[in-house]
């Protein structure tokens, strides 16, 4: 298909608690939109089963420019990384309708 | 000594979690008691608050609120001084043993109800003031008085939690309602009561195991200290509901309520907080040992205390 667009997705997975407050940050940040999932998994903090409240991962997606991805990418890095199970990935991914992201 | 049957609902969990059983509960299903939980025990509260409202319980309350406050500024020097924790740590800590643990209260009521003994039923009022002033207290010790702290947004964290709104909530739909009011809910909120915690203890118990995993991570000091610090706190309590001439079941609620440590409501506001506080320590500690510590022994022995000493 031609009419493809190239656009980044931001894939990050985090503590459910910081949810509300990376969720402003996006905002802030001018996400475009965002996709959140209750999740669960294993990483350096252990198990993150999420079958109660202080032990839920989320993972949230944000698909828009490779800038603004990279933006949120360093802003979460910053703010987050050292304290907080945290990671996230930035992948091309190809759109149909550009301006929406 | 007749072990409440709810206790061995979190037995049960215990075992099945240690021997690595997949019984756990879906989230929602988890959420759904927690809510039903915290709603009765308010609701229930609320109705006995309206009935017994007076200046005396004001007194009550405020001494309630200056033990919350006490609890953690005493605990706070020791996990410093013998613990040598960190400051973050030692301060996130504090917090979670000078807040309370509604599952514990909740076992307290039902151990104390089956034994007939009674006890002010406005207690849980006691409960939601318990839960935020050693919150505020931990914080104050990890970060000072730091201007870079929101309070707004801790303060939304702080009140708006799940367990305070939920409890709180049900103590003024009670209050406003009243008894007689609230009796064709009562199927949901008061018969089924001791169903639900026992599904919520079942639960506790299997999270409970998957926290003492970690525990052996953090050495002795830890293991003794949340052992040890319960029966301390229990003394206060005992004083303080001795102070405040609660009957006997007052008392072990009240010493019960100061012995137990949160592993709630303070996690998730010392996480946003104290973010470089080990989560995975004061858990271990508050949910992995004390709770069941205080479920298994603790209750009974606080009773036993109390009505010695109110009998006397």
């Amino acid at each position: 298909m031609s009419n493809l667009h190239t656009r980044c997705l931001l894939t990050i997975v985090c503590e459910a608690l910081l949810e509300p407050r990376i969720e402003a940050d996006l905002k802030r940040l001018g996400a475009p939109g965002w996709t959140a999932t209750p999740v669960r998994g294993r990483g350096e903090h252990g198990d993150r089963e999420g079958h109660w409240e202080n032990d839920g991962n989320v993972r949230l997606e944000v698909v828009c420019s490779s800038e603004r991805a990279e933006r949120i990418a360093a802003h979460l890095h910053e703010h987050y990384y050292r304290d907080y199970a945290i990671v996230s990935w930035l992948a091309e991914v190809k759109v149909l309708r550009p301006e929406k992201f | 000594m007749a072990i409440d049957p709810v206790v061995y609902f979190f037995g049960f969990g215990l075992i099945a979690g240690l021997l690595r059983a997949d019984l756990r509960l879906p989230g929602p299903v988890y959420d759904a008691l927690s809510f039903l939980l915290l709603l009765s025990i308010g609701l229930k509260g609320g109705v006995e608050l309206a009935r017994h409202g007076s200046i005396e319980l004001l007194w009550q309350s405020l001494a309630v609120i200056g033990m919350g406050i006490l609890l953690p500024i005493l605990a706070f020097p020791l996990l410093r001084g013998i613990g040598r924790l960190g400051r973050s740590d030692a301060a996130s800590i504090a917090a979670h043993y000078g807040s309370v643990s509604v599952g514990t209260f909740a076992v307290a009521v039902s151990w104390l109800g089956s034994r007939g003994i009674e006890f002010e039923p406005y207690m849980a009022l006691f409960v939601v003031l318990l839960e935020v002033p050693a919150i505020i207290v931990g914080i104050l010790f990890a970060r000072g008085l730091q201007h870079n702290l929101d309070w707004r947004d801790m303060g939304r964290e702080l009140f708006l939690g799940r367990s305070v709104l939920l409890l709180g909530g049900g103590l003024v739909i009670g209050a406003l309602a009243g008894g007689e009011a609230l009796a064709p809910l009562e199927p949901v909120f008061v018969d089924a009561f001791k169903g639900i915690l026992a599904l919520f203890l079942l639960e506790m118990g299997l999270i409970a195991a998957a926290r003492l995993g970690p525990l052996r991570e953090h050495g002795l000091f830890i293991v003794v200290f949340a052992i040890l610090w319960p029966l301390f706190s229990a003394i206060i309590g005992l004083l303080f509901g001795l102070l405040l001439g609660l009957s006997p079941g007052g008392v072990t609620i009240l010493a019960t309520l100061a012995a137990s440590a949160s592993y709630i409501a303070v996690p998730a506001a010392m996480r946003i907080a104290v973010p470089s506080a080990n989560p995975s320590l004061s858990l271990a500690a508050s949910l992995g040992l004390t709770f069941p510590f205080n479920i298994l022994f603790g209750i009974p022995l606080y009773a036993e205390v109390a009505q010695r000493l109110g009998g006397g």
